[in-house]
């Protein structure tokens, strides 16, 4: 027998098979519950996806997280994507001026306030910027820079666009490293890929509010509307309206970081009815990672950094470097999670020699490994904090 | 024929720098024996490296049609490349330098080498063979051109690429910035 889950809210609930029912993510760690190798097993098989693509996914622990505004069919031990809860036809007339029409209506409600946007000196936020400037919103600018050889473009756009606001936070990589503070990570229902960054959002979260602003907008789903091929979205004549995949993996930093400090981390481009617009515009172009669309419809409107160029820098060797040193925090994560599930792959020797080879691996042992880790962690979160059996 | 490798060692928790004969990234406490100042077309290429934002590069590419015969050649050509591979460091750069102009441009020879067989997909897997097939084949790279080959020091993954007379010629690496250059490689 199928049983359809659906999520009419707009955070990311918890379905308990084993009760039948669906909680948010406080009721659901109300309860403690058994973990074991096998769901561990189940995770590492979804590869790191059920947040961020449709598809069948195996379940941990008898329970699955069931995004925003979507329906699931649920089996025996899996759940399968359905539908979004409120598909629409694909608007026919969208242009340039109907998506600004769109955004300054739903941003209204923020023009009397400070609005902090996330300068990463990529395309993305700058188009949010260069949006919210060119409309005299009162914006104050942070993002993370360094001093790394392959950041030196996305600095001069962070430099261009920090000279033209009145306040901006410019925070350290290095002082942030990209798996800091595991062992702090906060407390969630199911194990997150997400979970491992978190203290970069806790970092950009305290910078919003010290900006006196409670709104961080980022450009978290531009490579996803701007570079995705529209037909792999488009379903029939409808597109998704919802609060849909790629903007689930901030939605999770949103909820479970950025919430507790009463700050809201959006993603700008993907309010609203702004996505529809997007993949409606670019219907019928094919996959476009460069984002060569986009520059082009805004070449009079961005500097020419970001028109005439594609460069992309990479954070692998941020990643890489943090996975270093913190070694010792992931020991101790592997030595909690081993004694608790005796699983040989979150063996704590085996989890820090991994930790080594990371810049070696393919990327699907990459990922298997990035999931190890996140496991541990939240299997080290529920320990913490007294919530398993 | 080829002219000169510049090793263009970096500083940093001891000395990186690309072996000349080997390809190899080396990490050592001394710095590379014979380091000669590069000649003015390096350093100024250099310049473009740091400073990308100065070059000029297009998404778009610049197509030639080929003649049967220059499409033999080319693919001949980029299977001897890709059979040296990148162990043979030395010969596959030897190899390249004996010229076969097909292009008048470099970007015409990338235009044309994005759409071999060997060269689909993941610009950064095949990129050495890439960036000597383009040499090999294009009558500009003569005029001013050089090979860089450089290294993401926290991955130790290395890539190469071509900077000439202020362009980055091939229309598919958005990615060569991510890496310093460590070596440099130029016509006599």
């Amino acid at each position: 027998m199928t049983v359809i889950v659906e999520n009419s809210s707009t955070n990311i609930l918890y379905y308990d098979s084993l009760v039948g029912e669906i909680k948010t993510s406080a009721d659901f760690l109300r309860t403690k519950r058994k973990i074991t190798g096998n769901d561990l097993d189940a995770y590492l098989e979804n590869k790191l996806l059920n947040l961020r693509s449709p598809g069948t996914y195996r379940l941990i622990t008898n329970a699955f997280a069931v995004p925003p505004k979507t329906r699931w069919s649920l089996s025996k031990d899996t759940y399968t994507y359905h539908s979004e809860l409120h598909s629409r036809p694909a608007p026919v007339h969208a242009t340039l001026e109907t998506l600004e029409r769109s955004a300054l209506s739903y941003l209204e409600k923020y023009s009397t306030l400070p609005i902090t946007v996330e300068c990463s000196g990529g395309l993305d936020s700058s188009i949010i910027i260069e949006f919210l400037l060119s409309h005299d919103f009162n914006i104050c600018l942070s993002g993370f820079t360094s001093d790394r050889y392959e950041f030196r473009t996305e600095r001069k756009i962070q430099e261009f666009y920090f000279s033209k606001v009145k306040s901006s936070i410019s925070l350290s990589y290095e002082s942030c490293g990209a798996f800091d503070d595991l062992k702090q990570a906060p407390l969630h229902p199911l194990p997150a890929q997400e979970s491992l960054s978190h203290k970069r959002h806790h970092v950009a979260a305290n910078a919003t509010l010290a900006l006196n602003s409670k709104l961080l907008l980022s450009g978290e789903a531009g490579d996803q509307l701007l570079g995705i091929r529209p037909k792999n979205i488009i379903k029939g004549a409808n597109i998704p309206a919802g609060y849909y995949y790629w903007s689930l993996a901030e939605k999770w930093s949103d909820q479970f970081v950025y919430n507790d400090k009463g700050v809201d981390y959006i993603s700008a481009l993907a309010i609203g009815s702004l996505p529809r617009q997007i993949i409606s515009m670019r219907a019928g172009l094919g996959e476009d990672h460069m984002k060569i669309w986009a520059r082009n419809i805004l070449k009079d409107k961005l500097p020419e950094m970001l028109t005439k160029y594609a460069y992309k820098a990479f954070h692998d060797g941020w990643v890489m470097d943090g996975l270093v040193s913190v070694l010792d925090d992931i020991a101790e994560l592997g030595k909690t999670t081993y004694e608790y599930l005796g699983h040989p792959e979150i063996h704590p020797d085996i989890l820090v020699a991994d930790s080594l080879t990371y810049k070696s691996m393919p990327s699907d042992l990459k990922i298997r490994y990035l999931g190890r880790l996140a496991f541990a962690t939240w299997i080290y979160s529920l320990a913490r904090d007294d919530k398993l059996i | 024929m080829w002219g000169w490798a510049y090793s263009l060692p970096y500083h940093g928790d001891g000395w990186w720098y690309i072996s000349r004969f080997t390809g190899s990234l080396l990490h050592s406490t001394h710095p590379p024996p014979f380091i000669g100042r590069p000649i003015a077309s390096v350093i100024q290429a250099l310049e473009y490296c740091n400073d990308p934002y100065q070059c000029e590069w297009s998404p778009n590419p610049d197509t030639k049609k080929l003649s049967i015969a220059e499409m033999q050649c080319l693919t001949r050509a980029d299977d001897v490349l890709f059979k040296l591979g990148n162990s043979n460091f030395l010969l596959s750069i030897l190899y390249a330098g004996l010229k076969e102009p097909i292009f008048d441009t470099t970007k015409q020879a990338f235009s044309a080498i994005a759409n071999l067989p060997n060269h689909q997909g993941e610009v950064l897997d095949k990129c050495f063979q890439r960036t000597l097939l383009a040499a090999k084949t294009s009558r500009s790279f003569s005029r001013g051109g050089v090979i860089f080959i450089g290294a993401d020091l926290s991955s130790h993954e290395m890539h190469a690429w071509i900077i000439e007379n202020g362009q980055q010629p091939d229309h598919e690496d958005r990615s060569w910035i991510n890496y310093r250059p460590l070596l440099a490689i130029v016509k006599s």
